[in-house]
């Protein structure tokens, strides 16, 4: 009795916090919970895949495996100014088992969010990103952080359905 | 009931084999309804399910065994041939087997009902007689008769080895049996384990409970086999590890070697002695070396004698009844040897010896291990080491001697039971500190009651034992030495060589067995043996015994100076003389032995093999196998294994093993990797063999700097080669690992043609060729589909009614043929019928009905184009959609599939006179040879089976007709796509006059691939690619280079109809959707259905 109490408590205090990892696109602050982040790798090479949607990038060697790379900025329809050094970093995240790259500008440090803290994002077009890639906004020190529900990022039919716009044109 | 999930996927595995095999037979019985055979294996796969499915609960299946069984057993008995329904009925209770299996697989329980089809067979059963009821009484009967075998047993052990494995394998239930078997082996095995644990665990407790379980659970599996003998014998180890464990628990010393000799060994022994192949779980008696005080008392060798004795007598009892008749013959033999032998001096002196000897055996074994390895060292140390053991064979050859000296049968007795009696008290007298040896006292009681016995069986013993003497001195003299000698050699291990020499000494025992002659020895053997342990001194002896005991070391020395050559001689002799072939087997053996001295290790499979043979024939000598190990206790480890394999071996030639797939496809992916370092390494080679030229050219380096360069670009290259070899002699074998006999795919096929047949009235005959050919098992899972496909077009469509056929002068059945070999590195299957062929007017009415093609197309389409039309989504000629065929999806499934595996098929067909389909498919999957080829700068990779030629094409070769660009290739158009165009990469030198084509064919298309560069051929191993970049991307995969980089697989059929759907976009932007006449069907086809999708 008292022992599953306890647990629930800590359970309790666990689920208060959420630890995501920051990273930048542009100007804008985004977050993604940090157990979906497999790894974070510098560029690599990407190997260009023809007729692919604009947005992905190409295939990565990931240790053997091959994972496809997704232009963040593109996907997102972000600002199109590219970042000037050209050096991009690659979260690698699993999403439902789908392991996927995406290209961000640069990766901040771990951030620890209280979950009550996460408001569920406007209604209103934040930072020129609709709003249903947003899974909700956090205030931040440095501003407003967004945190991007990556499922739907990788919506397949979505994806698929981009690719055969791509194609048609 | 809760069940194992790994015993529930064995069972379904197993299963779903038998199902399979049941099917087999079941077709084979209804084209032959009168044959035994067939029936009896197809009840012998019924049977085993049952067995199995009820052993592990499941009801439905096993009831539903049951009734097949029972029916079966009808057809099988009675004079009824099996009729349509009866097979029907059959078939169809085989099929909801394997539904239930279904059930297990993906719900862990039976879910379909049984009760119709049982119904069925109960009815069916009925008809004939009540036979059923029989049946089922008969079964009972069997029962019966079976629990009566044990009790059997309980009066009278000798007759044990051939109940067991007689009365229960045939007659009762084999499968149960098995089953039962395996079961007792694992825990056997078990208990063998812990209790080599327990000389080394501290925890004795535990251990203890270990073996509590596992006798636990053979107690359960003899009660379910309802071996009331054996039910016994486990209650009473249970009760005797239980009352152990509470010593423990209790406090009080655990008496660790006395456990194990008292206990564990005596039960393990009445085990073997009932199941023979638990030999290999033989429990070792504990040596008393454990115990380091106590090993100077040479009583302690007295436990396994006893043992040895006991078994001993146990097997000598019905040989007695045998006796007679080979007594005259046995008597000729005698001759005067026996006054001879009884005449030699007696030397006391030497009496001592076998003492002070059995003390070494045991102390010095350390020392022996040193000293064996070489043959001189053996001599000294091993000597009193093997001494002792060859005196304990000696002594009791001479004692019937001794025996049958008095003349009287009476006489034989009360000697020997006076020695008995000695040796009874002599134990408890000299107050051996070792507690066991009084534990044992009772067993010399029993022992001494066993011998009595004996000597009262027959009047033959008499005379038997007159003639013991002589023979057996000879021969066992003979077989010893032969035995010793050469172990003596080949052992560079002392323990190894003193069991090999007990084990030895106890096949010349049991070899000796079948001389009816011998048996006596063997019984006076035990009491004698304990004398001379026991009763050093001549007082104690009684006067005859005592004399015998002179012999002995006169035969002792005899044997212990034999030598090599003597072996050669005397294993000849020997074999002459020997009574059975298995004798003679086991001379030779021991022969070839002698010539690789040195390689102890192959001699023990040998001489272990030997012994099964033996027992095979022989069931009593079985008897004697426990002797074999109690005298000496540990048995190492390795020899254990080769007892094992050497068994297995014996069984089946061709060992499988079942492993999980998902192993060896991760294996495969290793070896994929492996691969791709290979190309790595080459690439290496080649910037090295290139950095060699930059130095001497560029850099200008000194022929002596060039000399290490070079040097070690040599090495490079070799290193390369040699990686490259057994990369590839891995690959190949793990490929095979994955090869299946494609047997397993056709094997499915004549089922579905009976049921196709019943269905359409047809009369079809299957011929099957080919079904060695080995294919990737993923290939055949793949294939397996397309294939039913296939035979089902074949049948429905293909095959003419019989009337048809009659009307067109053919042969009322029509033959559909299936037919498998190998091509290069390719699989070829064919898939021909002689039936109607494709009508191609027909063809061609439906196309234009179906508006697949315009009349036009068609007009200009050649045969093959037309046969291809099959093949298209949607086609069907079929009149109205029946049960097996005409909805139009089928034929282009088949071609999805089979180019899915980069596999082509053609169609080859005479109206008439039958079609013919050729599927080649490449012999796997994971691993394909490619060409890789450059497009801008990016590498992309064509499977080579797709590709037909290259060519280097120059500017004016081509021509633009109508916006596609062609080339004339041997008198035929040849339509190029361009890669870069494709892709949209940017060409590197884009005003090129001259280029490559790279020729493809899809089976049906032949397209030009234009690219930049031809870079070679590379075995690459294909990758999945996400879905959404792989589906219409005209990509199959991807490949990663040597050099880590990624190569996409290009996927030229997807390729194709990717660049006719923008060719047909550009033409309708062009308003030119009706000029694409000059193209092929494809095109046109894909240019119609994508301008009709746009306009929508």
């Amino acid at each position: 009795m008292d022992q599953s109490f306890v647990s629930k408590k800590v359970d309790q205090e666990a689920d208060l916090i959420t630890q995501l990892v920051g990273f930048k696109i542009g100007r804008e602050y985004f977050g993604v919970d940090i157990l979906m982040v497999q790894e974070i790798i510098r560029s690599t090479p990407i190997t260009r895949v023809p007729n692919s949607p604009e947005f992905i990038e190409g295939v990565i060697n990931l240790r053997g495996s091959i994972i496809p790379v997704i232009e963040l900025r593109k996907r997102l329809n972000l600002y199109k100014d590219k970042n000037k050094d050209g050096k991009v970093w690659i979260l690698i995240i699993n999403v439902d088992e789908r392991v996927t790259g995406f290209i961000v500008d640069s990766v901040t440090k771990v951030l620890k969010i209280r979950t009550d803290s996460i408001e569920p994002p406007p209604d209103i077009v934040t930072a020129g990103l609709s709003s249903q890639y947003i899974r909700g906004v956090c205030e931040i020190d440095d501003g407003l952080l967004i945190l991007l529900d990556f499922a739907r990022i990788l919506n397949i039919e979505e994806i698929k359905k981009l690719k055969d716009f791509d194609r048609e044109d | 009931m809760m069940i194992d999930v790994s015993m529930l996927e064995d069972f379904i595995a197993e299963a779903e084999e038998h199902l399979d095999e049941m099917e087999t037979g079941l077709l084979q019985l209804e084209a032959a309804p009168a044959n035994r055979e067939v029936l009896n294996d197809i009840f012998r796969c019924a049977h085993t399910i049952k067995g199995s499915a009820e052993y592990l609960g499941m009801e439905r299946i096993g009831d539903l065994a049951h009734k097949l069984e029972n029916l079966l057993e009808i057809l099988r008995h009675g004079d009824t041939l099996p009729d349509r329904n009866i097979i029907d009925t059959l078939i169809e209770s085989r099929d909801r087997m394997a539904i239930l299996c279904e059930d297990l697989k993906h719900l862990q329980k039976e879910k379909t009902g049984v009760d119709d089809i049982i119904g069925r067979i109960d009815i069916i059963c009925a008809e004939f007689g009540g036979e059923d009821q029989m049946d089922e009484n008969m079964e009972d009967e069997e029962l019966l008769a079976e629990t009566f075998d044990e009790d059997d047993y309980n009066q009278d052990d000798d007759f044990i080895d051939d109940y067991d494995d007689e009365s229960y394998e045939e007659d009762y239930d084999d499968e149960l049996f098995e089953i039962f078997i395996q079961h007792l082996e694992e825990n056997m095995e078990l208990l063998k384990g812990q209790v080599e644990n327990l000389q080394v665990s501290d925890d004795k407790v535990s251990i203890l409970n270990m073996c509590l379980g596992y006798v636990n659970s053979l107690l359960s599996s003899a009660n379910y086999m309802d071996y009331s003998k054996l039910t016994q014998i486990y209650d009473s180890w249970i009760d005797a590890i239980e009352s152990a464990i509470e010593e423990i628990s209790s406090g009080q010393a655990f008496d660790q070697a006395g456990f194990v000799n008292n206990i564990m060994v005596p039960f393990t022994e009445e085990i073997i002695q009932r199941f023979p192949k638990m030999e290999k779980f033989r429990i070792e008696q504990i040596k008393i070396t454990d115990n380091a005080d106590t090993s100077t008392d040479s009583t302690n060798l007295k436990v396994p004698t006893c043992a040895t004795i006991r078994t001993g007598l146990r097997i000598d009892d019905p040989k007695v009844a045998e006796l007679p008749d080979d007594i005259d013959s046995l008597e000729d033999m005698i001759g005067d040897d026996i006054d001879q032998i009884l005449g030699e001096d007696m030397n006391f002196d030497d009496l001592d010896e076998p003492e002070s000897a059995l003390e070494p055996d045991i102390e010095l074994e350390d020392e022996l291990e040193s000293a064996l390895e070489p043959d001189i060292e053996l001599e000294d140390e091993l000597e009193p080491g093997l001494e002792p053991d060859i005196e304990l064979e000696d002594e009791p050859e001479q004692k019937p001697e001794s025996v049958s000296k008095p003349d009287t049968k009476t006489e034989h007795v009360s000697t020997v039971k006076q020695v008995m009696e000695e040796f009874s008290t002599s134990p408890s007298s000299e107050q051996q500190p070792l507690s066991k040896t009084e534990e044992y006292i009772p067993d010399y009681d029993g022992l001494f009651d066993e011998l009595d016995d004996v000597f009262d069986s027959g009047p033959v013993m008499k005379q038997s034992e007159e003639q013991v003497p002589e023979t057996f001195a000879d021969d066992l003299e003979k077989s010893l030495t032969e035995r010793i000698t050469p172990d003596l050699k080949k052992n560079s291990d002392t323990e190894k060589k003193e069991k090999i020499n007990i084990a030895a000494k106890a096949e010349v025992q049991s070899e000796k067995r079948q001389e009816p002659v011998i048996f006596e020895n063997r019984q006076s053997k035990g009491p004698e043996e304990i004398s001379a342990e026991e009763i050093p001194s001549e007082e104690i002896l009684p006067e005859n015994i005592s004399e015998d005991k002179k012999d002995l070391p006169r035969l002792e020395t005899r044997q212990s100076v034999v030598k090599k050559e003597k072996i050669e001689e005397i294993s000849q002799e020997y074999k002459k003389s020997a009574v059975s072939p298995e004798i003679d087997s086991e001379t030779e053996s021991l022969k070839s032995a002698e010539d690789d001295l040195k390689k102890t290790e192959s001699i023990e499979p040998e001489i272990k093999k030997d012994k099964p043979e033996i027992k095979k024939d022989r069931p009593e000598i079985k008897k004697d196998r426990p002797e074999i190990n109690e005298d000496k206790p540990e048995i190492n480890e390795d020899k254990k294994e080769y007892v094992k394999q050497e068994g297995s071996s014996e069984k089946a030639v061709a060992q499988s093993l079942r492993v999980d797939a998902r192993k060896i496809d991760s294996l495969m992916n290793q070896v994929g990797e492996l691969v791709v370092s290979r190309a790595w390494f080459s690439q290496l080679y080649s910037e090295m063999r290139d950095l060699q030229r930059y130095l001497q050219n560029e850099i200008g380096l000194e022929q002596r700097d060039m000399k290490s360069v070079k040097a070690l670009t040599f090495r490079l290259s070799e290193a390369t080669v040699a990686l490259a070899r057994v990369a590839n002699e891995l690959q190949e074998g793990v490929m095979k690992v994955r090869m299946l006999p494609i047997a397993r795919l056709f094997g499915r096929y004549p089922r579905l043609v009976r049921d196709l047949c019943h269905h359409t009235h047809k009369m079809v005959q299957l011929e099957i060729e080919g079904e060695d050919t080995e294919l990737d098992k993923m290939v055949i899972e793949k294939i397996s589909d397309p294939m039913l496909h296939m035979i089902r077009n074949c049948v429905d469509h293909g095959c003419e009614s019989v009337p048809e056929r009659r009307a067109a002068d053919k042969p009322d059945t029509c033959t559909l043929r299936l037919e498998s070999y190998y091509e290069s590195n390719h699989v070829v299957i064919e898939v021909a019928d002689d039936g109607r062929g494709l009508d191609l007017e027909k063809i061609k009415i439906r196309a234009a009905e179906k508006k697949i093609f315009t009349k036009e197309e068609l007009d200009r389409m050649s045969e093959r184009e037309l046969m291809s039309i099959i093949m298209k989504p949607g086609f069907s000629t079929a009149e109205s959609i029946s049960r097996t065929s005409g909805r139009g999806v089928g034929m282009d499934v088949v071609k999805k599939n089979i180019e899915a595996l980069n596999g082509t098929i053609e169609i080859d067909s005479k109206k008439g006179v039958g079609t013919r389909f050729r599927i080649k498919i490449p012999l796997t999957l994971a691993i394909i040879h490619a060409l890789l080829i450059k497009v801008g700068t990016d590498i992309f990779t064509i499977p080579l089976a797709a590709v037909e030629e290259t060519l280097r094409v120059y500017d004016d070769d081509i021509t633009v007709i109508e916006g596609v660009e062609v080339i004339y290739l041997r008198d035929t158009t040849l339509s190029l796509l361009r890669l870069s165009e494709i892709f949209n990469i940017a060409p590197v030198n884009p005003d090129l006059k001259k280029f490559f084509v790279v020729v493809v064919n899809t089976g049906m298309r032949k397209v030009g691939l234009v690219v930049d560069a031809l870079l070679g051929q590379e075995e690459t191993v294909i990758k999945p690619l996400v879905d959404y970049l792989q589906e219409g991307s005209g990509f199959s995969g991807a490949t990663i280079l040597g050099d880590g980089r990624i190569s996409l697989i290009l996927d030229v059929y997807e390729l194709i109809n990717l660049s006719i759907s923008r060719q047909a976009r550009k033409r309708t932007g062009l308003n030119l959707s009706n000029s694409a006449n000059f193209v092929n069907p494809v095109y046109a086809d894909r240019f119609g259905m994508d301008s009709d999708k746009r306009l929508q």
